[in-house]
């Protein structure tokens, strides 16, 4: 583990880091802008260039970092809540939940894709089946177990929905379940920026107080606190968090897994570094990816959550084989 | 000091200690003995106020427990359980440390080098052992330093030396006037150490 001043440094090389690929990403995409550097230090310069670059690949780049963010705290924070290393919003059912929640919303017509109404409606979504799944498990394997059939029930009366749906959003909808950033605009930052932003500083804030769940709940009962409440509390911000991710870029496989387990390893368990580092892993893998995602074949854009995966799973294999934890 | 009084018991359907009363007093360390499945633990619980008892009433220090609160209980009584499984690698130190921020800096280290932490201090809690995840548990319990504390078989997996040392814990903490409560698996003349024993079960 490294000191705290180390953390510090860790911390403000990976930012760094993340600025310089941010730039980088607005440099290249499908489109070949002519000396890109110029609108980027440049903004009043008229051109196609600068629409390029400004209209569509700045929303873009910020929606990941904010998505990527959103996505890293909500997994330190489901794993924190449940005691349980293995949980993460697709496991626990709340990201097949907050699909569910914003379909539905758009297949009865409430709400249309991008807006406010259909993040509330997943966030109730979210958080119905992440109670479900937690109301049903007695233990940490049970939770695991429960999670991956709430989700399998929750995806299942999605796809029938959509296949019934008579509507055009319905194709769009089956769109952005395996999840694409291609969307992103100026009004998804609107909604993305202040949900992902206030509700991540809620939850560092409060993750504190979530340690004591690694103390199991009677001890914490002891100590006077009331661990369901503490554990409602979480989820309600879990879900805030991933309804908001899935209602305006669909849902994003691995990351919430992924960026809790790198950062745990590179600076331990203890939650509000932990929340922070994993917002911060979060939103610079979800960058590269997307980044990779929209270059690496153009014109062809491949999707977003194959390449998570990819960048993922390698990294979080040799953490774990690197942590020295054996059978037992 | 604990009271309690015609005591049942009950796991489901099934009754695990039928009309049990005793008085633990102010200053005094009792252990409870009893055979395997016997409800010491479970009696132990009920004592701590994780279980409801089916009939009965429990008084601590002179008030019903029913009437309690989470927040008074937890100004009353710690307890060290049998053991606890870890899932995250939080160090022993940060473990020790959670919802004790009130304990004094001397008395942490005194119970740590007592109880012969301070060498596994800054290891992973995940890769400890039975016994010292054990010892971890019995610092928790006495670092708060409340009126009554509660040990499940804190004996359980402990060598001679962490053995000498939790008695003599356990004896301080008698002599300062707390109220001592052990559930052991030990012959009764191994616990002549203890102000009183109480075997149930035995039938």
């Amino acid at each position: 583990m490294i000191s705290v001043k180390g953390r510090r440094i860790l911390l403000v090389a990976i930012l760094l880091g993340i600025t310089l690929f941010a730039l980088f990403a607005l440099t290249v995409g499908s489109a070949q802008v002519q000396s890109p550097w110029r609108y980027i230090f440049d903004p009043s310069l008229a051109g196609s260039g600068r629409d390029i670059i400004w209209d569509i690949r700045l929303p873009r780049v910020i929606a990941a970092l904010l998505v990527g963010m959103a996505l890293g705290v909500a997994g330190a924070l489901s794993q924190s809540a449940t005691n349980n290393p293995l949980a993460d919003p697709s496991i626990i059912g709340t990201s097949a939940g907050a699909t569910l929640g914003a379909s539905l919303a758009v297949v009865l017509g409430f709400a249309s894709i991008g807006t406010l109404g259909t993040t509330v409606a997943a966030t109730i979504g979210a958080l119905i089946a992440s109670l479900v799944t937690f109301a049903l498990s007695r233990s940490v394997l049970q939770l695991v177990i429960v999670g991956i059939a709430t989700s399998a029930l929750f995806t299942a009366v999605t796809g029938l929905m959509i296949s019934v749906a008579d509507k055009p959003e319905a194709r769009s909808i089956s769109f952005w379940s395996f999840g694409s950033l291609a969307l992103a605009n100026s009004n998804t930052l609107a909604l993305l920026t202040p949900l992902v932003i206030v509700t991540s500083i809620v939850g560092w804030y409060y993750s504190q107080k979530l340690d004591l769940l690694v103390l199991g709940d009677r001890e914490v009962g002891h100590l006077g606190f009331n661990p369901q409440r503490m554990r409602l509390i979480a989820f309600i911000l879990i879900s805030i968090l991933i309804a908001t991710a899935v209602s305006t870029v669909g849902s994003i496989a691995f990351l919430a897994l992924a960026a809790p387990h790198i950062t745990r390893y590179l600076i331990g368990p203890s939650n509000r570094p932990l929340v922070i580092g994993s917002a911060v892993i979060g939103a610079g893998l979800l960058l590269i990816a997307d980044t990779t995602a929209r270059t690496i074949v153009p014109p062809i854009e491949l999707p977003i959550g194959l390449i998570t995966s990819l960048i993922g799973a390698p990294i979080l294999i040799l953490i774990l084989r690197k942590s020295g934890e054996v059978w037992r | 000091m604990i009271s309690a009084s015609a005591l049942t018991l009950t796991y489901g359907d099934r009754i695990v200690l039928e009309d049990f009363s005793a008085t633990f007093s102010k200053g005094t360390i009792t252990a409870i003995i009893g055979a395997n499945g016997s409800g010491k633990s479970t009696l132990l619980a009920a004592l701590a106020g994780d279980l409801s008892p089916a009939s009965g009433v429990i008084v601590l220090n002179g008030k019903p427990m029913s009437e309690m609160k989470r927040n008074e209980l937890s100004q009353l009584r710690s307890l060290a359980q049998q053991s606890h499984q870890y899932w995250m690698a939080y160090t022993s130190d940060e473990i020790l440390r959670l919802g004790h921020e009130d304990v004094a800096e001397d008395r942490f280290t005194y119970l740590v080098d007592k109880l012969g932490i301070t060498k596994y201090l800054h290891q992973r809690i995940t890769t400890l052992s039975g016994g010292q995840l054990q010892r971890i548990e019995i610092a928790r319990a006495l670092l708060r330093q409340l009126p009554i504390v509660m040990l499940d078989e804190p004996f359980a997996s402990q060598d001679l030396t962490s053995l000498a040392a939790i008695t003599d814990l356990l004896r301080e903490e008698s002599a300062a006037g707390r109220t001592v409560l052990l559930v052991a698996h030990a012959r009764r003349e191994d616990l002549s150490w203890c102000d009183q024993v109480i075997e149930i079960g035995a039938k």
